[in-house]
């Protein structure tokens, strides 16, 4: 009996040992570096709304038989956070895949190689988007490069179009006649709104290149000087037009912050229901025939701009094989195959040369035409200042487009608040 | 068999030392059982503690260097107008939501405390809405509250009640309360549960010496039920407070702080110090302060629940 429940009593320490160490091991683990022989493998964090890398990267072992591409999907939210501890732990990835809004904050804390005499070396360099290309260079240095991307643009229901009397093959040229034809729409009745941002009115995707569109901007050059540049007079005129177009009700209710529970705004676009739209053409996927396109969103003065969204790459300091992740990274960058696969999933290929070649029609091509005159807001205070549903930007943009504050007023105080984050932002760089 | 001989041998020659040892195996074994707990305990909630109160001392940032700070974050979130706002907010919320949920709780439970079929289905009808996630839970209130076609405007615009446009949540005041009543429909169902055991641990010979006395159902249930389940009540009252106080799901689902920043809670902005603009000591500092204010509060209705009790034991 006894020994009996010795036995018991070891396997119980065996286990309960067992738990321990798995737990601490688990902790800790994930580092094949320096395999002998056989492929490299290289570890790729991407983020989670990424769905054409792992594809790309089976194509690419496919021609690299040398260097297998471990691919870890990473919640976006967390991604600045997680990249931070595996740098604090010196464990970091070999090649990073993550939002292109980051790249001026990675690349200002010193975490990212300088791939300036690689990418100078690329034959396509000059074909690549150049806001993207730009977004990753810090004093003249290249730290990252853009892999997939996507604009916003201006769409339009072609059948209201056609109902309310307007050539369903023109779209307004400015932001006048948005309005005009807006408001020749919604007097079709049934519930038709005129024009809607689906999301975010008067936000960096949909509102921002309206200003560039005639001019504008919102910081001046990234660096420690850096400041905001909010009531910029363009960036005042878009945000009057978007309070006038509030007012006016040629907007749906849901473009009003947190009435939107999800996807209803995009709904009601798919169903018909809204004539003249801001946004990106994923919000469209499957019924483009319905919609005609423009290649970016107008300003006041009739020109084009669109907010460049997507993904970027670069190599951590302190990759175990830096070699290998630039031979991935310049494939992303430069192969056709990887530019196919991109297309496929609904993204534009960086080399806009080679994107607009695979484009096979206006569809494609006006999406590939609105990333030569994308924008990016290049400020390591991004999301404090901008992107944050509290922060200046966001508040006081819609304290003036739904509740009638001076638009005026409302950017400038927005500008002061932007630029003590901007300056605290600058003071944590070491 | 030579094993289990030997310590029946000198059990018999100490038979002291022997109940001493088996007390101590006994011990040793119990330790060696909740191992695995511990070492979660230690890695998940002892090891992270210890860095916040480190992280709290100093200026953190995401990337850049780690320098100590010192009291610096402290003082500085004992001057940051815009935290006072959010935790007065959390409070003005712990304060409307509490009460009314304790009450709600209180009377599902009288409703449930009975047997049969139908008060089962009741009472699971009740309880359900615990298991749903809070992040699920709020996107449901918000397309029922939508304006035009959320079910609940379309029932209010039926009822004469309203046009039927109602947008809840860009108001500060009517989102406040449409979170109030979700936040009581999702969560009154775990005090239900306590109060009811407690209720149906009365001795049914208590009721009827009530009764004999003469008293009614309200005399019976404010003389009797209530006092007897106080220590459940208060259990009650203790995880209402706290969970209310680090309220954050259904405000960052539905309102994201806004309109204005008005129901930003102080959650919510510790997340924002820490996640939007990484001033990670500073948001280590806000979670910190917290901590206290919490413990405080839950060390005071201890207390005070305690001392009204008094006779109880006695």
């Amino acid at each position: 009996m006894k020994s009996s429940h010795r036995r018991r009593r070891l396997a119980l320490v065996t286990v309960a040992a067992l738990a321990a160490t798995s737990t601490l091991a688990a902790c800790g683990s994930g580092d094949d570096a320096g395999d002998e022989g056989g492929p490299v493998t290289l570890a790729v964090w991407a983020r989670d709304g990424d769905n054409s890398l792992d594809k790309q990267v089976a194509a690419f072992e496919k021609a690299h038989p040398d260097i297998a591409v471990d691919v870890t999907l990473v919640n976006n939210d967390q991604y600045l956070t997680k990249f931070a501890n595996s740098i604090r732990a010196g464990s970091v990835p070999d090649l990073i895949d993550f939002d292109i809004i980051n790249a001026p904050l990675l690349a200002t804390q010193g975490q990212l190689l300088d791939i300036t005499d690689k990418a100078d070396a690329l034959p396509n360099l000059a074909d690549v988007a150049e806001a993207g290309v730009d977004i990753g260079t810090l004093d003249d240095a290249v730290y990252s490069l853009p892999v997939a991307l996507t604009g916003s643009q201006m769409f339009w229901n072609k059948k209201l179009f056609e109902q309310a009397g307007l050539d369903p093959e023109t779209p307004p040229k400015d932001l006048a006649q948005v309005k005009e034809y807006a408001e020749k729409i919604q007097a079709l009745g049934d519930d038709i709104t005129g024009f809607s941002t689906i999301g975010g009115t008067g936000q960096a995707f949909t509102g921002f290149p309206s200003g560039w569109a005639d001019g504008g901007d919102v910081f001046t050059e990234a660096g420690p000087d850096q400041t905001s540049t909010f009531d910029d007079p363009a960036m005042v005129d878009m945000v009057t037009w978007y309070q006038d177009m509030w007012e006016s009700g040629l907007m749906q209710p849901t473009d009003e912050p947190n009435q939107d529970p999800g996807n209803v705004g995009s709904q009601n676009a798919l169903a018909g229901k809204v004539g003249i739209m801001f946004t990106g053409a994923n919000v469209f996927a499957g019924k483009e025939d319905e919609f005609g396109s423009a290649a970016g969103i107008p300003g006041a003065d009739g020109a084009l701009a669109s907010f460049l969204g997507g993904n970027q790459a670069a190599i951590p300091l302190g990759s175990a094989h830096p070699d290998e992740a630039w031979t991935l990274l310049e494939w992303l960058v430069t192969d056709r195959e990887a530019a196919t696969i991109n297309g496929d999933a609904g993204w534009i290929a960086p080399d806009l040369v080679l994107a607009e070649d695979l484009a096979e029609d206006d569809w494609a091509k006006n999406r590939v035409g609105s990333l030569a005159v994308g924008k990016l807001p290049k400020s390591i205070a991004y999301f404090a200042t901008i992107n944050d549903p509290n922060g200046p930007w966001a508040q006081n943009s819609q304290a003036s487009i739904f509740q009638g504050a001076d638009p005026q007023a409302s950017l400038e105080k927005a500008a002061q608040q932007a630029d003590q984050l901007i300056s605290d932002a600058y003071s944590q760089v070491g | 068999m030579v094993v289990a001989h030997a310590p029946v041998t000198r059990a018999v020659a100490r038979p002291g030392v022997g109940r001493r040892r088996a007390a101590g195996r006994r011990a040793a074994l119990g330790l060696l059982l909740v191992s695995p707990a511990l070492v979660l305990s230690v890695v998940f909630f002892l090891v992270p503690l210890v860095l916040l109160v480190v992280m709290s001392f100093a200026s953190w940032p995401l990337l850049g260097q780690v320098s100590p700070a010192g009291l610096e974050n402290y003082a500085r979130a004992f001057g940051d107008g815009t935290f006072a706002r959010a935790l007065v907010f959390s409070l003005l919320f712990t304060v409307a939501l509490v009460p009314l949920s304790l009450l709600v709780s209180y009377a599902a439970a009288v409703m449930v405390r009975g047997e049969g079929r139908v008060v089962s289905f009741v009472r699971t009808a009740f309880f359900v809405p615990v298991v749903i996630g809070f992040t699920a839970a709020a996107y449901m209130a918000s397309v029922m509250l939508m304006p035009g076609t959320g079910v609940i405007n379309v029932l209010l615009r039926s009822l004469g009640l309203s046009d039927g446009q109602t947008a809840w949540f860009t108001d500060p005041t009517r989102s406040f309360w449409a979170i109030v009543a979700l936040t009581v429909w999702k969560g009154m169902g775990v005090a239900m549960i306590l109060l009811m055991a407690g209720m149906q641990a009365v001795p049914g010979e208590v009721y009827d010496a009530a009764k004999i006395d003469g008293a009614g159902w309200w005399r019976r249930e404010a003389s009797v039920t209530f006092p007897l389940i106080r220590r459940q009540f208060a259990l009650c009252l203790i995880l209402a407070v706290s969970g209310t106080l680090l309220v954050f799901d259904q405000f960052f689902v539905l309102t994201k702080g806004g309109p204005s920043g008005a129901t930003t809670t102080a959650v919510m902005y510790t997340y924002a110090q820490s996640f939007v603009r990484y001033n990670l000591g500073y948001g280590a500092a806000l979670s910190m302060i917290l901590t206290a204010i919490i413990l405080a509060l839950a060390v005071f209705q201890l207390r005070a629940l305690r001392a009204g009790g008094g006779e109880e034991r006695s």
